[in-house]
């Protein structure tokens, strides 16, 4: 093709293929449609994006509406039919399990236990942050201790979780061999009733969490022009005053998204308890609704996994104004950096 | 030419993309069963697997051309369930544990096992049909009707008859002396004889056990002792302990009307409570006996601990608990009769060759209040367990060839085999001593199973023994509550509350409770 506009050779332009129009101006009988450059460019697309929309459709949107649609059946037994139960899925998990008005207490703790995952997540970000920092100065042996920390993601958490559960043991651990040494006794912390399970749970979700969160804010701290540091250096900044003054901000927008999968984790928050602690615990006392997702659809049978699915929908609608406020804000605080 | 090329080399290559993706999908049905090979899934621990794989060679034998496969999988239950609910990769034949079958029945999964029930075994005393020779209080146990109006028929098949109770150690039984004294029966420094007879009993053993603690310890080299030790993880098998307490109290086949309570509190025998007539079967005088008396043993309510056993025993799964005992930690341990196949591995700690110890199961201690035969005599009574199924998926490829195989199992030489190699028994009339032979007899373990169940004059079971089909109510045939469905928080308050409080709570709770459990069944 030469200049705009101009067709140095009139027989292979493409518009007189497709559109009827001749390089002088005579009409052409229009080019079928399929072989138009347009169609062609849409089914190219379309051949890219159709498998996984199909997948989207099916495994998602298919999914998703049938599980909505089911928390409003019950499933009759005595028929082998589901029935139309209206809202009375939803009126049960809010009397019992959010406000547990029915006087069970191990319903309300299994809805309530999941919120654990905030606090243990907000734990773990400034520990990430101090953590990726020091990496990011290079401080002594950082090759060493960046094994230490990348270690537990590697690992199989099964792995983990019984090694570190193992420690605690009452009969072989040497956790506990420990106390009886230094204090006279040792406590069960592995008892179906015991007062210091949640506390391993929370050491182990940030020990075995953190590494992630580290490699995530080091790789946005490395993206920091060097310029920046030799600045702090010439000038004199302190290790602590970089940290807060000059990276933190720069890394802001990491620290925000970081934010939002705080409040996500509550609906998710399954496999640390039940890894660690094996059983619910009388009452409830460190069971989880993810967990008791989880064991529903083990189980199978189809009212338990109706209630189930019928907790997840109730979690769901409960955390998204948290989700929208905390991205509103994280908007709003964390401004857009380029470098 | 190029360009032609590249675009039928990417046709093809997104054709085979797009192919890749379809190849998960495939006709409803079984896929991976094959015609003639024989799929049995089954739960690995308890029993073990010998058994079954003898039965699988015998059948092999009798069945030309056919093969039979056996995958053991300790997650069976869930396996089981998500190959029901897709009718994928079905095996033939299921055996699990206590698993909600009701279900199943009415979404048409299950194959009807009429012609199992109705088939002819050889006994030694001549043919009989499967359903004549299970035991009475358990044979319509599997029986339901899949719609409302259809007659009741079998779906599932008993696996075994396992005692629940207390396995103990007969060594340390019998060189412990007593410290007190029992009018006609004993002398301080008497030695043990034989196993505690009544739950006072009990409480006197594990007394005369703490008080030689120092010399088991010297003895057996530990460095702690306790009478007994539980799972804390599995707590259903304290309840089962309490309901042989339970039954004796409350009395099983007839109302114990020696007990005013009984009397007076109503709900019926501890067979009634399994047909839930209604909530006041939950009422019933026993359920507090049997939880004072569990007390009595096992907690102390002055501290809100446990008591004559490990403090760690809460956090213990099963296996911690068997490991204590053949540690010779523990004198005794509650559990099934499973426990003994189960310890197979560590039953020889010093190495030997031969077990470490005696190892028996006792019968059950009575509680105060136990009922009394026309002979004035303690009525012997013990909980067993028959809550296992084996059943076979409607959309198996070998349906029928699964139901010649089940009734090999209830063949008399299967169920002397099955009891030679697991010391546990199944639910039909056989004489399990009929398999000792010149070349075969019974280890002490699986002699004090079989004494202990031709001793006992009633085998409580979780059934409604003596109720008609006809009569019963939907809630046992499809939901089956027990005491903690009704108060929740039953197992965290045997430490806190005394057993009248429980049993208290227990009824309000199935009071409460009753209108949603008839909702959910009607």
């Amino acid at each position: 093709m030469g200049s705009a506009g101009k067709v140095e050779n009139a027989a292979e332009d493409p518009r007189e293929r497709e559109e009827g129009i001749s390089a002088n101006g005579r009409k052409k009988p229009l080019a079928p449609f399929y072989k138009r450059a347009a169609f062609r460019k849409y089914i190219f697309i379309l051949s890219l994006i159709i498998i996984p929309m199909l997948n989207f459709i099916v495994f998602w949107v298919y999914v998703s509406a049938d599980t909505i649609l089911s928390t409003f059946r019950h499933f009759s037994m005595r028929t082998g039919e589901f029935e139309w139960y209206g809202l009375q899925n939803y009126i049960e998990v809010f009397r019992e399990y959010m406000f547990g008005l029915d006087d069970y207490p191990e319903k309300r703790a299994l809805f309530w236990n999941s919120f654990h995952a905030v606090p243990i997540n907000l734990i773990i970000l400034p520990l990430s942050f101090v953590c990726a920092y020091a990496f990011y100065k290079k401080i002594r042996f950082q090759k060493y201790f960046r094994v230490c920390f990348y270690l537990p993601s590697i690992i199989s958490i099964s792995v983990l979780a019984l090694c570190f559960r193992y420690m605690f043991h009452s009969d072989f651990g040497p956790i506990k061999a420990l106390f009886e040494n230094w204090f006279g006794y040792a406590p069960v912390w592995l008892s179906n009733d015991s007062d210091q399970m949640w506390t391993l749970i929370y050491i182990f979700c940030i020990w075995a969490g953190m590494s992630t969160n580290v490699i995530m804010m080091n790789s946005a701290m490395s993206r920091i022009p060097e310029d920046i540091s030799d600045y702090s250096r010439l000038e004199g900044v302190g290790f602590w005053r970089e940290a807060v003054q000059i990276v933190l901000p720069l890394v802001l927008p990491t620290v925000g998204i970081y934010m939002i999968s705080v409040v996500t984790a509550v609906a998710a928050f399954a496999l640390q308890p039940m890894l660690l602690a094996g059983t619910m615990g009388l009452e409830n006392k460190f069971g989880t609704s993810a967990w008791f997702i989880l064991e529903a659809a083990a189980g199978g049978q189809q009212n338990t996994m109706i209630l189930a699915s019928t907790i997840g929908i109730c979690m769901t609608i409960l955390l998204t104004p948290f989700v929208v406020a905390v991205r509103v804000l994280v908007n709003k605080f964390t401004p857009e950096v380029d470098f | 030419m190029k360009g032609k090329a590249v675009k039928i080399c990417s046709l093809i290559f997104a054709g085979m993309l797009a192919a890749g993706c379809m190849a998960a999908c495939g006709d409803r049905g079984t896929t991976g069963a094959q015609e003639n090979v024989l799929t049995i899934r089954y739960f690995t621990g308890g029993t073990g697997s010998v058994w079954l794989e003898n039965a699988a060679e015998k059948f092999e034998a009798s069945h030309e051309g056919v093969t039979v496969k056996l995958e053991g999988d300790s997650g069976v239950t869930s396996l089981m369930q998500t190959q029901l609910t897709s009718g994928k990769d079905l095996a033939d034949i299921y055996m699990t544990n206590e698993f909600a079958w009701q279900e199943q029945v009415s979404m048409g999964r299950l194959a009807d096992l009429t012609d199992v029930y109705e088939a002819e075994v050889q006994t030694k005393d001549g043919p009989v049909k499967i359903k004549d020779y299970m035991l009475d209080e358990v044979a319509e146990s599997r029986y339901l009707s899949r719609y409302e109006g259809s007659p009741s028929v079998p779906w599932t098949m008993l696996m075994g008859f396992s005692q629940a109770g207390l396995v103990y150690n007969e060594e340390m039984l019998l060189s412990t002396p007593h410290t007190t004294a029992k009018a006609g029966e004993w002398d301080v420094g008497d030695l043990w004889t034989a196993p505690p007879e009544t739950v006072a009993d009990l409480v006197a053993y594990c007394n005369d056990l703490n008080a030689r603690e120092d010399e088991i310890l010297e003895m057996t080299g530990n460095t702690e002792f306790d009478p007994l030790t539980f799972s804390g993880n599995e707590p259903v098998w304290l309840q089962r302990l309490m309901y042989g307490w339970w039954g004796q109290y409350q009395g099983a086949e007839e109302l114990n009307t020696a007990n005013a309570d009984v009397a007076e509190q109503g709900g019926g025998t501890f067979f009634d409570f399994w047909n839930y007539g209604s909530a006041d079967v939950f009422n019933q005088a026993g359920i507090e006996a049997a939880i004072g008396a569990f007390q009595d043993v096992f907690v102390d309510l002055n501290t809100h601990q446990y008591k004559n056993v490990p403090l760690a025993s809460t956090s213990y799964s099963t296996y911690d608990a068997e490991r204590r005992f053949t540690q010779q930690q523990t004198a005794m341990v509650v559990g099934g009769a499973f426990i003994y196949n189960e310890m197979t591995g560590v039953r020889d700690v010093d190495g030997d060759g031969e077990d470490d110890f005696t190892m028996k199961m006792m019968m059950l201690p009575a509680v105060e209040g136990a009922q009394v035969g026309d002979d004035g005599e303690l009525l012997k009574m013990n909980l067993y367990n028959c809550e296992d199924v084996v059943l076979i998926p409607s959309q198996a490829t070998n349906v029928e060839l699964a139901k010649e195989f089940l009734i090999l199992l209830c063949e008399e030489e299967s169920l002397l085999d099955y009891t030679k190699l697991t010391s546990e028994l199944r639910p039909f009339k056989y004489d399990p001593m009929d398999a000792e032979t010149e070349d075969f007899e019974y280890g002490p373990f699986a002699l004090s199973v079989i004494e202990n169940f031709n001793a006992c004059d009633v085998h409580l079971v979780r059934c409604p023994v003596g109720t008609e089909m006809e009569e019963r109510t939907l809630i046992s045939l499809y939901s089956q509550p027990i005491w903690d469905t009704a108060y929740t928080s039953f197992t965290a308050s045997l430490l806190t509350q005394d057993a009248g409080t429980i049993a208290e709570n227990i009824y309000s709770g199935a009071q409460k409770e009753w209108p949603k459990w008839e909702a959910q069944v009607r």
